[in-house]
């Protein structure tokens, strides 16, 4: 009993040690968006992730203030335009997340 | 599937969005129909022989790449966003930009030789002519396009685009010359601008501009 007990300890514990600001589905998929390219506006990730313009605002905010994503206001005409683009620190951290989860997730289906 | 592979599709659906808008569709169909516009305006406008082609070809592919350049500006961007893709597209895209480079000089060459009169020596069935050299001129270098962009609708435009010459040797018997290549190259090239359109529209209609 004890022994099964440690072993799910085991397999749970990284869980603790994850990453809390991209684990919520909604940055997930931000994170995963800006990983996989090198930059893109708000209209853009918006469009591609579905979420509403004060949602992505929200969850941008939280991003930044963590030092994951970096966030350029600029004018294109007269149009402001907002660029978005992952930090060294926010590439690196998705990264980690992403062994972390698989490490997490490969022990639960050998068990 | 791996989260490797998880990411690089999401990559890849990120990508292909941008051809969401069919402005690759209308500035492809444009291109192959003004082949066979570029007869009917160098008749109209009664342009000396080889230049009756040259140039309604030329100003026909500048309105083409004018569409497509103003249209991603002014239309898709403000619409769809802005997307900066990462180094791997970023090489490919500059092999394109090469490629392309190479077929405007090779096709500026093609539009020269009617004026050498070399085409009148050669001794080629006109069908069997027609269908070697659509698809050898125009397939062929055509197909890297839709390869360098992962774009699979440009493969059957590449297509299209090769058969508009053997289509024109089809017509020639029912219809007298130059409507015989007006025809065939406002079939194919205008299924491509209906489709391109269609995407066009979709495209509005999916992504409303934001106030």
């Amino acid at each position: 009993m004890a022994k099964k007990k440690a072993e799910s300890d085991d397999i749970i514990q990284p869980l603790s040690d994850i990453d809390k600001i991209i684990h919520e589905p909604a940055r997930l998929m931000i994170m995963s968006y800006l990983y996989v390219v090198e930059s893109a506006d708000f209209v853009f990730l918006r469009n591609q992730t579905g979420l509403t313009d004060g949602n992505l605002s929200s969850h941008l905010s939280k991003l930044e203030t963590a030092g994951y994503v970096e966030v350029e206001k600029k004018f294109k005409g007269k149009k402001p335009q907002t660029i978005l683009k992952l930090s060294k620190q926010g590439r690196e951290s998705f990264e980690v997340y992403r062994k972390k989860m698989e490490r997490m997730l490969s022990g639960l289906s050998e068990k | 599937m791996s989260e490797d592979d998880e990411l690089k599709a999401l990559e890849r659906k990120a990508y292909r969005s941008i051809f969401d808008d069919g402005i690759w569709d209308l500035f492809m169909g444009l291109i192959i129909l003004s082949i066979g516009l570029s007869t009917f305006i160098g008749t109209i406008l009664n342009l000396p022989e080889g230049w009756d082609t040259i140039i309604p070809v030329l100003i026909m592919n500048i309105i083409a790449f004018l569409i497509f350049y103003l249209g991603k500006k002014f239309i898709t961007i403000p619409r769809m966003g802005f997307v900066k893709f990462g180094p791997k597209r970023k090489v490919k895209q500059l092999k394109l930009k090469i490629f392309l480079l190479f077929m405007f000089l090779v096709n500026i060459i093609l539009l020269f030789i009617p004026l050498t009169g070399v085409l009148r020596n050669i001794q080629i069935q006109p069908l069997m002519l027609t269908l070697v050299l659509g698809l050898g001129a125009f397939t062929l270098p055509f197909c890297v396009v839709p390869y360098y962009l992962e774009f699979t609708r440009l493969y059957f435009y590449a297509f299209l685009a090769g058969i508009g010459l053997f289509l024109t040797e089809m017509l020639n018997p029912i219809v007298s010359s130059p409507l015989d290549i007006i025809l065939s190259f406002a079939i194919t090239g205008g299924a491509i601008v209906i489709i391109g359109l269609y995407y066009f529209i979709r495209f509005l209609k999916k992504y409303p501009l934001s106030e």
